[in-house]
């Protein structure tokens, strides 16, 4: 039998240890930073919102950087929800399992109904090193902004109709109804921008 | 005090004190008994004679190296929790080299010194009052260094693992190797050039 004397065991113990370790899977940080200044400077500069409209024209445009998260109920998700979002009710999204899986290279916009769980949730995001927005008054505002966007009145300017025109016409492409009252409006006056595409899609929104 | 183990979270600042107080003084007595209170067996290593403080340094840092790579790995202790110093290139090396010559000359490092003061060895006050003294001129200075002072930036929280793109594990096995690599070549060294009369 081998006998070990001191600084062989010492060696050994070292090598076994290494060994070890090498096979141990790196463990990603669990703890949340919350860093108050620079989350008071985001909110005053509102650089933590993200307006209906510029995330219907991401959508549009159909930009890679972003994942929108439907922090609703399933069922009020599977009712009808933004394009291209996934359902993530609140209380999953903010499991730390969750939160580890969230894409570290995309912006991610979170919505409710309204804006005030979105909000709390982004601080918890933002204190994980989450890069997140808020979508400015939530499914609620993108109802009414976005798929639903006003009629301009009888005499409106031609870039208030041209507005309109292309809102209705992001409004057709998203699912929504804005795109049945554009032929009813002047717009269809020559020049005065693209026009709607005026088959009428079903409402898919909240 | 940065407590960054699970259990040690919710104690409060005296208690954490009390702790910080315990280890402070288990450190100083284990170098003092590791013989590191003398300044001539610690400048001893720069001539190659004795390599004891590298062998006990080199120890000391794989033995806590690798509690903290198993303690992360077991979930006991969160890494984000401990305190790490923001990495500057240049200033860091000039720091580095102004550290090693004064350790070098002085025969001491900032804690060693303090071990050294304890047993109530003469050149230690000295050294602390160089030390004292370094760092009011520093301080004085800051503002004309302070380009050179934050040069070569690279991270607030930078590790290895990190840098080369791979786990804690892999490059806590790379130390490992390197520090019984060392251990292997500090004896073949003390061999060589040490004169064991000159130590005591």
């Amino acid at each position: 039998m081998i006998t070990l004397k001191g600084k062989q065991i010492g060696i050994l113990v070292a090598l076994v240890l290494g060994l070890v370790m090498l096979g141990l899977p790196a463990r990603p940080g669990e703890s949340y930073r919350f860093q108050p200044a620079e989350l008071g400077r985001l909110i005053t500069e509102r650089a933590d919102q993200l307006a209906p409209a510029d995330l219907a024209q991401w959508i549009v445009d159909q930009q890679a950087g972003f994942q929108a998260i439907d922090i609703r109920s399933a069922e009020e998700f599977q009712a009808g929800h933004i394009p291209g979002a996934v359902s993530l009710p609140l209380a999953e999204l903010l499991q730390p399992s969750t939160l580890r899986t969230l894409p570290a290279d995309k912006t991610i916009v979170l919505y409710g109904n309204g804006q005030s769980h979105a909000a709390q949730a982004w601080l918890v995001l933002k204190a994980a090193g989450v890069d997140a927005l808020v979508l400015e008054g939530g499914m609620n505002a993108w109802s009414r902004d976005v798929l639903n966007p006003r009629a301009p009145q009888a005499g409106a300017s031609d870039d208030e109709i041209l507005r309109y025109n292309q809102a209705a016409a992001t409004a057709g492409f998203l699912g929504g109804a804005g795109a049945a009252p554009a032929a009813a409006a002047p717009a269809a006056r020559p020049g005065a921008g693209f026009k709607a595409p005026l088959k009428k899609k079903k409402m898919k929104g909240c | 005090m940065n407590a960054p183990i699970a259990i040690v979270g919710n104690w409060s600042e005296g208690l954490s004190f009390v702790v910080a107080f315990l280890i402070g003084i288990g450190f100083g007595f284990f170098l003092e008994q590791g013989g590191f209170g003398n300044s001539r067996k610690l400048a001893l290593q720069f001539y190659f004679r004795d390599m004891t403080v590298f062998k006990v340094m080199f120890t000391a840092i794989i033995t806590a190296m690798a509690g903290l790579i198993f303690f992360s790995a077991f979930g006991w202790i969160d890494m984000d929790l401990v305190s790490l110093n923001p990495t500057y290139a240049w200033s860091g090396i000039a720091g580095g080299l102004v550290m090693g010559v004064g350790f070098a000359v002085g025969g001491y490092c900032p804690g060693t010194a303090i071990v050294g003061l304890a047993t109530l060895k003469t050149d230690a006050p000295f050294y602390l009052a160089g030390i004292l003294g370094g760092m009011f001129v520093f301080g004085e200075l800051e503002p004309w260094l302070h380009g050179f002072f934050v040069s070569g930036f690279w991270g607030d929280r930078l590790t290895l693992p990190q840098v080369l793109g791979v786990s804690a594990g892999v490059v806590g096995f790379a130390v490992i190797c390197v520090a019984l690599l060392g251990f292997w070549g500090a004896e073949f060294l003390e061999k060589k050039f040490s004169r064991p009369e000159e130590i005591k």
